[in-house]
């Protein structure tokens, strides 16, 4: 009976190291120096983020403001043109390049977007 | 600042070095100019067609080259493939997208800006059918072209004279 409890404790404290080593495994990659721990990369990506946000307010102010409805078109497309450039970005910034498959659809869905407005717009003026 | 998670082990592989990573900055700065100049076309623009070419020619070069950039940072097969297939796919619709728009604005009749000179598409379309015909005036400046005179400057009188 006391093997059997030692055994049980010594099988409990192999299974807590193996755990313990386990999460050491895991934790060490992340801390790895990876995408951003090069000086001057931070800096440049907060640039980058801020150049892109005052391009989305410009953009939207044509939106907002745009007299037409082929303005507004046009820059609600230069908007996803936008979008797909913040979500390039953050693949560089946070270290997932298969981000890149986020940008692939978001420009494939501007592009129906905008194909079907128009379409629709054409078809307006013939009634 | 910006939260580092890469769990990815083929990322965290392909930590890029000194110089590849300066290539992938340089080629960002220049997507983030074109994406600036584009956004700056769009609000600055005096007319829907002159906006519609900043979209179109800034935007794409924009995305293009920040795609590119990622390629150049994670220099991989299957993430340089990835975006070679973006910049494809961009570089096919752009044209097709804003050709849609500018043919639907010019049917709508969108105003055009003041500075603007000459329309050669005047008279040329079907208003009812939307096909694309030559125009009466056009037809008889045919003589003209067939003996090689392509000068436009030479054209433009006698069509201000037929018409």
């Amino acid at each position: 009976m006391r093997r059997l409890t030692t055994l049980f404790a010594l099988s409990i404290a192999s299974i807590a190291q193996a755990a313990e080593s386990n999460t050491a495994d895991a934790v060490a990659p992340a801390s790895i120096p990876a995408a951003l721990d090069v000086p001057g990369l931070d800096i440049a990506m907060w640039i980058f983020y801020a150049i892109l946000a005052v391009s989305l307010a410009l953009t939207f102010i044509r939106v907002a403001r745009g007299p037409s409805v082929p303005d507004r078109i046009v820059a609600l497309d230069v908007m996803g043109n936008l979008c797909a450039v913040t979500i390039a970005l953050t693949a560089i910034a946070t270290g997932q390049p298969i981000l890149l498959a986020i940008a692939l659809v978001i420009a494939l869905i501007m592009f129906l977007g905008t194909t079907a407005f128009s379409l629709y717009l054409e078809r307006r003026t013939e009634s | 600042m910006i939260a580092t998670v890469a769990t990815n082990p083929e990322a965290i592989a392909s930590i890029p070095g000194e110089p590849r990573l300066w290539a992938a900055m340089v080629v960002a700065s220049l997507g983030m100019f074109f994406t600036l100049v584009s956004a700056f076309g769009i609000l600055r623009m005096p007319d829907l067609y002159t906006r519609m070419q900043a979209a179109a020619k800034a935007g794409t070069l924009g995305v293009a080259l920040m795609v590119l950039s990622v390629a150049v940072y994670y220099n991989q097969l299957s993430y340089t493939m990835l975006a070679l297939v973006i910049i494809l796919f961009t570089f096919m619709t752009a044209p097709i997208a804003s050709h849609l728009i500018g043919r639907a604005a010019y049917f709508i009749g969108v105003e055009k800006w003041s500075g603007h000179t000459r329309d050669d598409l005047a008279g040329c379309y079907d208003p009812s059918s939307h096909e694309l015909r030559n125009d009466p005036a056009h037809d008889e400046l045919k003589p003209n072209e067939d003996a090689g005179c392509t000068d436009e400057d030479e054209h433009q009188p006698q069509a201000a004279g037929t018409s």
